[in-house]
């Protein structure tokens, strides 16, 4: 009913706008069937759909005569005088469809061969044409012509075509009886079933393999066996995205099922078909939206210890070193790796973002960073990664040399390509879904360690102060050599702090500095390994030392919704930067120690609250993103006071190595991320994202690069190209992963299409 | 109908700024668009069919999705999920508005929808089967 009444809504107010603002009642028909074609067209509906949804339309008899006759005016104005003729032609080329469609329906036979091993050579049998009574209409059918017709002297193929399935019969009588097994199915279609001289039958696995065993009746249509499931709307975290995809699968971790499902999307749905594979929503951009193909990432969850030196299933250098390298499905959650690896390994992620609800196939192939110098984007963790590509086949990517041994490797999967290959590997591990579907990937972690947190509250003018002439590498921890000292945050921040985040409001001097530092705790206290914040109970058991202020805590857990709420308030849009300067002084906080994964993570609570944001990267070298600082506050002014409008939320400063991976951001060179953050809903955080971004383009030129995963600035093709030195070698990559485009969605053609 | 497909689905941001004006239609798909529209009468059958033309940048469809007395037609470039559906090439495309057989280049889904389409549409064959579809 709601989707409904939403549908209704859409249509009535698409009218109006293609009336100028008018009420349908005060149009005559002739006006009103063009701007129902019009307001049909922006919604892309069919006009008669639109008039069967809109009721002031659906009431109005003539209205349909009247689009139609509008409808064929315009198609006969672009034929123009032959138009008449021209349909005549097509109508009786229809006639003909018939007969062009019987290649498809009776398609030439598949080649069979066999490889009897040792003895004989292979060899392909001879076609003697398809059985009588061939299309038949099951599969029970076609297995009865075959047990008539039986002979000891041939093998039959059944393949599903258009109009049934259609028996093939192969003669093997100069070479003996060829057995299943010694059949060679590599060049047979997807859905193929094998019935040898000696009536063992077989189904085509969907890896190439046969599945003795007897004909299963049940097929409907080509995509049976796969696991398909309900295509549902998807609505994002930040509510600004919601499509509905025709189709979609959930794979489970075996590989072979993602392999299938792409390899039926290649060959049995039109061209042109999109396919994309979903993460956990998180995104605020159309990284993963589709209204083709959608793969849904919950059953690909796995994580595993790589397997000992020799042991079983063993594909891996022996002289790699594996005590902290896992590998983990692509729909596994961060906060899933976090718990298994602290728990069951001893482990931990060396950086994380501030949210561990994300897929691993989402957070890291669209350039999620932390604020770690150290490191770059979490895709730097990357050894290994396991795609299924357009075509349905399955590749490994690896940086050379390369973790995987190559004998062994072609051994184990020898239906599975490994590319070893630095081009190819920094394309890969921030693709942004636009390669194929990652299975799994390799990680690398470091050993577990807890960390303390410290946020102090400050003036904008003191981070300057501190952070100018190349400051951020005096206060943080970085592998650039600093050799000299300055000035500080002191209030108990680390010297040099291994993870550093500022916190600024884009219309005051407020900022908060958050530091986290590794420690060492002798005894971890009962309790510390649940989520922070998570019940008020047992975080005033635990202390101040391990939880976070407890009443922001409290109130972002309970309260998010207001919270979101009051950053939107409509009535007096000044508030907002109130709002925002209290919530930056309700972090003031002098220690907190937890499990490390729990201190990366900003709260379930601020989480909660359905923020958009956009990031923008700007390089360290020159301090140039302090003049970013400036060029930002200086926007939001002059856009408060055209507009009389404020950003609803702080921006976060976070700093990140730089990375090799083709579209990282920062062209290999260390960044400063800025997050502008919005409450959710705020009407104007698209546009006012547009002004900040041109704004630092202005002035920066092409050293702005932003996040995959986040609201797009409105950059273009030319503005990737020119962030982006890698952007050709990353497209040359790319269409060998996917020529047709199937995982490029409609931004992404505009940034990497042909 | 295949799984998951839904004729006149609308949501979603993707399909929605893939909707084309017809200015720019291959004119085969502009005369089947005329053919169905000149004709006041339903389909007579249900069913989700698409015919496209490979263009040397994109392919365009046309779509119908027929349900008795009704059919709504539109043109794409995003691929449709339909019940069944035929791809020519350009050229052929072009013979076809002059008057040459279909040459059909690729195919897919359920051929008797596309009978259906071909059969309703086509000249009829006979002064009683004229009659039949009320085109006298």
């Amino acid at each position: 009913v709601t989707t409904t009444i939403a549908t209704n809504i859409t249509y009535a107010a698409a009218l109006t706008r293609a009336l100028g603002g008018r009420d349908a009642k005060n149009v005559d028909d002739s006006t009103l069937a063009h701007a129902t074609i019009d307001a049909a067209r922006t919604l892309n509906v069919a006009p008669d759909v639109f008039i069967a949804n809109v009721a002031q339309l659906a009431q109005r008899s003539s209205l349909k005569e009247l689009v139609r006759a509008q409808q064929l005016a315009s198609v006969d104005a672009l034929l123009g005088a032959n138009a008449s003729s021209m349909a005549a032609n097509v109508s009786r080329a229809l006639a003909h469809l018939g007969t062009a469609m019987k290649a498809f329906v009776h398609p030439p036979a598949p080649s069979l061969s066999w490889d009897p091993g040792l003895l004989q050579k292979k060899a392909p049998l001879d076609v003697k044409g398809p059985l009588a009574g061939s299309p038949f209409s099951s599969l029970s059918e076609a297995h009865e012509a075959i047990k008539k017709a039986k002979s000891d002297d041939s093998t039959f193929l059944i393949t599903r075509t258009l109009a049934g399935f259609c028996v093939w019969r192969y003669s093997e009588s100069r070479m003996g009886q060829a057995d299943l097994h010694e059949l060679d199915t590599k060049s047979l279609p997807v859905q193929s079933w094998l019935v040898d001289s000696r009536g063992n039958t077989g189904a085509l696995a969907h890896d190439g393999t046969l599945k003795r065993g007897p004909l299963i009746d049940t097929v409907h249509g080509p995509s049976a066996g796969l696991p398909t499931v309900v295509a549902r709307e998807q609505v994002n975290h930040g509510e600004n995205l919601r499509f509905t995809p025709k189709m979609a699968f959930r794979p489970g971790t075996n590989i072979d099922e993602l392999a299938a499902i792409l390899k039926y999307v290649h060959e049995h749905l039109p061209p042109g078909t999109k396919v994309k594979a979903g993460g956990s929503l998180h995104s605020w951009s159309s990284v993963a939206a589709t209204n083709g193909v959608f793969i849904h990432p919950e059953g690909m969850k796995s994580i595993d210890a790589l397997p000992r030196t020799g042991g079983p299933g063993d594909v891996y250098r022996a002289d790699a070193k594996r005590e902290n390298l896992v590998r983990v499905g692509s729909g596994t959650t961060v906060r899933e790796l976090n718990r298994v690896l602290w728990e069951q390994m001893g482990k931990s992620l060396p950086v994380l973002g501030g949210f561990d609800g994300q897929t691993l196939g989402g957070v890291l192939p669209t350039g999620t960073h932390g604020s770690v110098l150290k490191h770059g984007p979490l895709a730097e963790m990357i050894r290994s990664m396991d795609f299924v590509r357009a075509d349905g086949t399955k590749v490994r990517i690896e940086r050379p040399p390369g973790l995987t041994d190559p004998v062994a490797f072609q051994r184990a999967h020898p239906d599975m390509q490994l590319v070893q290959d630095a081009t190819s590997f920094n394309a890969a591990i921030v693709h942004m879904g636009t390669m194929g579907v990652v299975h799994s990937m390799v990680l690398e972690a470091v050993p577990k360690f807890h960390m303390n947190e410290v946020r102090t509250v400050t003036t904008l003018d003191d981070v300057k102060r501190v952070l100018s002439n190349g400051g951020v590498y005096r206060v943080m921890d970085t592998d650039t050599p600093v050799t000299t000292s300055g000035p500080h945050f002191g209030n108990g921040h680390p010297d040099r702090a291994y993870h550093m985040e500022v916190l600024i409001n884009a219309h005051s001097q407020k900022a908060a500095i958050t530091t986290r530092q590794p420690v060492h705790l002798d005894k971890e206290p009962a309790n510390l390994g649940e989520r922070p914040g998570r019940d008020i109970i047992r975080a005033l058991q635990l202390g101040d030392q391990f939880t976070r202020p407890v009443l922001p805590t409290w109130l972002s857990e309970h309260a998010s919704r207001l919270l979101g709420f009051i950053g939107t308030v409509p009535l007096v849009p000044s508030t907002a930067k109130m709002v925002v300067d209290a919530s930056i002084d309700s972090l003031k906080d002098d220690a907190y120690t937890q499990r490390s994964y729990n201190v990366f993570h900003i709260g379930d609570g601020a989480n909660a609250i359905p923020a958009l944001s956009s990031t923008m990267f700007v390089p360290l070298k020159g301090d140039t993103y302090l003049k970013a600082v400036d060029i930002l506050q200086r926007t939001a002014k002059e856009f408060a006071a055209e507009t009389g409008k404020y950003q609803t939320g702080p921006i976060s400063m976070r700093f990140v190595k730089g990375s090799e991976a083709l579209m990282a951001p920062g062209k290999g060179e260390d960044v400063c991320s800025f997050e502008l953050i919005f409450a959710g809903g705020t009407p104007h955080a698209e546009q006012m994202t547009r002004r900040y971004y041109e704004a630092l383009k202005r002035e920066l030129g092409s050293d702005v690069t932003f996040h995959w995963g986040q609201l797009n600035p409105g950059q273009s093709a030319d503005d990737v190209k020119a962030a982006y030195p890698g952007a050709e070698s990353f497209k040359r990559v790319r269409r060998d992963m996917d020529p047709s485009g199937m995982f490029l969605g409609e931004e992404q053609q505009k940034f990497f299409g042909a | 109908m295949a799984p998951g497909t839904s004729p006149g689905a609308t949501s979603g941001l993707v399909q929605r700024a893939t909707m084309r004006r017809v200015d720019d239609v291959p004119a085969l798909l502009l005369a089947l668009e005329r053919l169905v529209r000149a004709d006041s009468r339903g389909p007579g059958f249900a069913g989700a069919i698409a015919i496209g033309v490979q263009l040397r940048m994109r392919t365009c469809w046309w779509i119908a999705h027929c349900a008795g007395d009704e059919i709504a037609t539109s043109f794409a470039d995003a691929a449709p999920l339909v019940d069944a559906w035929i791809l020519l090439d350009e050229d052929a495309a072009d013979r076809a508005v002059r008057g040459a057989p279909l040459e059909v280049a690729r195919a897919g889904g359920d051929l008797s929808v596309v009978e259906r389409l071909a059969g309703r549409y086509a000249p009829p064959v006979s002064w009683l089967e004229s009659r039949a579809r009320g085109n006298t």
